[in-house]
């Protein structure tokens, strides 16, 4: 036979609760009495709503009480609204469950692999190998523009789902695109070279 | 002294003795509501005392008392924890009585010794000096046998 819960005689200090209560700057004098009497209702009150938090926790197959379960329970009881303030910041109960009663910031992170440097494609991207191929230094800020706006590309991505922590989306690689210069072009040599082969000079060199 | 922010917050070791006491033995808490039911437990005692506050008001009364706050549970439908504070402010009250009863009886017993004390001081008193006449008496006889 299992045996009796052990029944513990509570006692919250009235010398804690007074200077509580004291916090209120409109609290003047306070009989001796009221703080052992406050004691004995904060007692209660949360052994009430222990009790039943406690229901919504079983109601949901949950073997952990969690600050959803409070918050849910607090918005059912009419008695306990002045609470609301407290709970307003916690985040609503998913589905039913036991797994849904994390708090919303430990669920599987989902995303790249550990080294992949914090790009899609992972190593190296295209467009590092062009800059050693592109002719001027003005090319080679448009192009660090560019992986800039990549960046904001990534951020701007809508939020991973949490029902496939696992998935990895790789998008395809970008093809590569040659750059126009932007600086004026030297004036052409006098023979008869045609202008497509002077623009592949310049990617060559 | 300034007060520490931690002097407002209430006993953990308390909450968590009635948090094992109210939750069933399947049934754990997390760290969080652990820490929400603390701050609950703060927000409660203030709630009550402003209710309490508001009935000492009406009162024209400058100190809060038990009846406030019994008045003030009603008020935040929690009408059946009255009952249950009746017996604890009854109990509170005898113990006090109890502990002035047993003040005085204390107080009663040391007057007595004092007293008692007092009583044997004199009677010593009064014997030395019937010691000393005597002596007086003594040598007067033997001075006078002298002459």
């Amino acid at each position: 036979m299992p045996s009796k819960k052990k029944k513990y005689n509570a006692r919250f200090p009235p010398a804690r609760i007074k200077k509580i209560m004291q916090t209120d700057e409109e609290i003047g004098k306070v009989a001796a009495a009221v703080p052992v009497i406050i004691s004995r209702a904060l007692e209660l009150f949360l052994e009430s709503l222990l009790k039943k938090a406690c229901q919504v926790t079983q109601s949901r197959n949950a073997k952990t009480m969690t600050t959803s379960h409070l918050k849910q329970c607090i918005e059912l009881e009419q008695q306990f609204d002045f609470l609301k303030d407290l709970v307003a910041s916690v985040p609503d109960m998913q589905g039913d469950g036991e797994d849904n009663h994390m708090d919303g910031d430990k669920g599987a992170r989902r995303g790249r692999k550990p080294g992949s440097g914090g790009r899609k494609n992972g190593g190296m991207g295209t467009k590092s190998k062009d800059k050693k191929l592109s002719g001027t230094d003005s090319e080679q800020e448009d192009e660090s523009e560019d992986t800039d706006t990549d960046g904001e590309e990534e951020t701007s991505q809508p939020p991973p789902q949490a029902s496939h922590p696992s998935a990895h989306f790789q998008s395809p690689p970008t093809p590569f695109l040659p750059f126009a210069s932007t600086l004026p072009l030297p004036p052409a040599p006098p023979g008869p070279s045609a202008p497509d082969e002077e623009d592949e000079e310049d990617y060559d060199s | 002294m300034a007060e520490r922010p931690e002097d407002l917050n209430l006993p953990n070791a308390v909450i968590t003795r009635i948090i094992k006491e109210a939750l069933p033995d399947g049934v754990n808490i997390s760290k969080e509501a652990r820490s929400a039911i603390s701050r609950a437990a703060s927000v409660f005692v203030l709630y009550a005392t402003s209710c309490a506050n508001n009935f000492a008001m009406k009162g024209k009364r400058k100190t809060l008392n038990a009846s406030d706050v019994l008045s003030a549970m009603e008020e935040m439908e929690f009408q059946r924890f009255v009952t249950p504070l009746k017996e604890a402010l009854e109990a509170y009250r005898r113990e006090q009585k109890g502990k002035k009863e047993a003040s005085e009886q204390k107080k009663k017993d040391k007057d007595k010794k004092t007293d008692s004390e007092e009583q044997d001081k004199s009677r010593d008193e009064d014997n030395d000096e019937d010691e000393e006449r005597l002596e007086e008496e003594e040598q007067n006889e033997e001075e006078e046998v002298d002459n």
